[in-house]
């Protein structure tokens, strides 16, 4: 972050202030929900790139999305514990069992970690539908929005700014991550498995770090995203949820951890609207979208605006 | 129990494995052989009995719309190799997205196109006939038959010499192409042989189930679970345990209802922490 040029500064500053004052700037209240979905929707991405730097490709992310979720409105409707202790108590729990299952799968080879992932995202739902305690196929509803003494959340706005809040604290995390000797490690997985398990690099420690670290940040987004919505089912957090995070991710760009994700999130949730395409046709849009972005623009969107102000000058 | 309602789960169970078996086969050949990752295998099935539907409403003869069926999901495979997976086939995560893509797109041009609707294809072998005390459906036991057909038809074309080939060329990938072997051209063989596969399995079933647009995502889990157990690029593999699950879900569904997958989950999460590689798989060589 310090050893940034000045036109780099000015830019992220521009855009803090933009992402800052954005119901203001935004009155239309739909735009504003899209911001907050994307805000959270982002969160899981950072996680899933980090997960991809260390080279496990994961396709349960909305799993560990909707056990954040669950927790968090299990105890708050069930046990009436505060959001502000079920946020932190979601990412425990999350993080808890990502332990527990990086130590079941995180030594397979990668092709069975993305089988095992797949179909761990199956056995979620399936087994959140059939215990009836848990709020079977019906789900968990009347989920309190979170507050402060006598203030709710209840406007948009104020959702806005709590989630930018959570989005910033998670990338902040993972920014620790990056800038220390962990990060390096990673980097180093990513680039040569064999050499760095030559050099001496602990490959399972770190991917455990990784794992156990998105499982975390996961869960707190999802502890935010049940407390927005009010209610959750399980078929929300299905495959059909998982596979749109790697999409996100290979359109910002997978070069790019923090920034990546938060453009790609942006893009997909925003574009259609915008173009005002009909909600059949965006699964549509979102697969083309891939296909021709792993064709041609390897890069992702930032790293095909970071060529073109190279080749400008 | 009566001994009737016992052949009656072993039918069924064996129709649904004889399913599982021509699609986890196909996928199986296409990832031991060519080492791509074809996560639209699940909705190649689907495409797979829509043409085999549509050819049955325009009064094509059933076997002819199998092979058509057979042949267009062939095409459709040798298409994506050329348009997704050769130029993509340094970097597996992108094979994988790229492939999530195209399935998004055919499940939701579909959707699209015809809308979200069942759509029951008439079966073609009606009626049944009765074997001591239990009656079987002649539709079944057609799926059943023709599974097995052609399931000989593929070990018949395994044992020739191109499919040895087929076979050296799983095993070990440089070995092979130092005897000779054009390892390029089998990869395009395997795609074809593949997405053929899961194209006949897909019109196969569609007079037993229905067809709609959303029929891959099941069967993808199932196919992937049986992979997984079997082991990687093991055809003997995938035959058995396809045959196993298909049992193992008809009797948990009689018994304990819809738990069915959540039973086999568990299974595979037994033998997945006993055998990480899968019953009949080893270690590949290729990492990413």
């Amino acid at each position: 972050m310090l050893s940034l040029t000045w036109p780099k500064r000015l830019l992220l500053i521009g855009i803090f202030l933009f992402l800052g004052f954005l119901p203001f700037i935004i009155t239309n209240q739909y735009l504003v929900h899209i911001f907050i979905l994307a805000g959270l929707e982002s969160i899981v991405v950072i996680g899933f790139v980090a997960q991809y730097q260390v080279r496990l490709l994961t396709f349960c992310t909305a799993t560990f999305w909707g056990l954040g979720a669950y927790s968090s409105a299990l105890l708050s409707t069930q046990l009436n514990i505060d959001f502000w202790f079920c946020l932190p108590l979601a990412g425990i729990i999350t993080g808890f069992i990502a332990l527990i299952m990086g130590l079941l799968v995180v030594r397979a080879g990668w092709i069975t970690f993305l089988m095992i992932s797949v179909v761990m995202s199956e056995v979620f739902v399936e087994a959140l539908g059939h215990i009836s305690a848990l709020g079977g196929w019906d789900g968990i509803s009347r989920i309190a929005r979170p507050a402060i003494g006598s203030y709710v959340f209840f406007s948009k706005a104020s959702y806005y700014y709590l989630t930018l809040t959570l989005t910033t604290v998670c990338a902040l995390i993972f920014v620790g991550f990056y800038k220390s000797a962990i990060g390096k490690a990673w980097r180093a997985i990513g680039q040569s498995y064999d050499l760095a398990e030559s050099v001496g690099i602990n490959i399972f420690k770190y991917r455990m770090i990784v794992y156990v670290t998105a499982g975390f940040t996961t869960g707190l987004s999802g502890s935010l995203f049940a407390h927005y919505f009010g209610f959750i089912v399980p078929q929300q957090f299905g495959i059909a949820r998982s596979v749109y995070i790697p999409i996100n991710a290979v359109i910002g760009g997978l070069d790019f951890a923090i920034s990546g994700p938060v453009v790609g999130s942006i893009i997909i949730r925003a574009i259609p609207e915008l173009l005002r395409i009909a909600d059949k046709y965006q699964p549509i849009f979102e697969g083309a979208m891939i296909i021709l972005c792993s064709l041609f623009f390897r890069k992702g969107v930032i790293g095909v605006l970071a060529r073109l102000r190279t080749r400008s000058r | 129990m009566g001994l009737e309602v016992f052949f009656q789960l072993i039918l069924n169970g064996l129709v649904l494995g004889s399913n599982y078996v021509l699609v986890a086969s196909g996928f199986t050949l296409v990832y031991g052989t060519a080492k791509v990752f074809n996560f639209a295998h699940g909705h190649f099935y689907m495409l797979g009995a829509f043409v085999y539907g549509g050819l049955i409403f325009l009064g094509v003869p059933w076997i002819l719309s199998l092979i058509i069926a057979g042949f267009t999901l062939g095409l459709f495979g040798l298409i994506t190799w050329h348009a997704i997976f050769k130029p993509l086939y340094f970097d597996v995560f992108l094979t994988v997205a790229c492939t999530i893509g195209l399935g998004l797109i055919m499940v939701n041009g579909l959707i699209v196109v015809i809308g979200e609707k069942d759509i029951i294809v008439p079966s073609i072998f009606k009626g049944s006939f009765t074997l001591g005390t239990t009656t079987i459906s002649l539709e079944k036991l057609s799926i059943v038959l023709i599974s097995l057909g052609v399931m000989l038809a593929l070990h018949r074309f395994l044992n020739s010499k191109i499919g040895k080939a087929l076979e050296a060329t799983t095993v070990d990938q440089e070995a092979a192409s130092l005897q000779g072997i054009n390892t390029g051209r089998i990869f395009v063989l395997a795609i074809i042989i593949g997405s053929a596969l899961a194209g006949i399995a897909g019109a196969i079933m569609v007079t037993y189930l229905t067809a709609q647009p959303n029929m891959g995502f099941p069967i993808t889990t199932m196919f992937l679970c049986i992979v997984v157990v079997a082991g990687h690029g093991s055809l003997k593999g995938a035959v058995i345990i396809g045959l196993l699950f298909g049992l193992v879900r008809s009797f948990v569904f009689h018994y304990l209802g819809t738990w069915d997958y959540v039973i086999i989950m568990v299974l595979v999460a037994v033998i997945m922490y006993i055998r990480p590689w899968g019953i009949w798989g080893f270690e590949f060589r290729r990492r990413i």
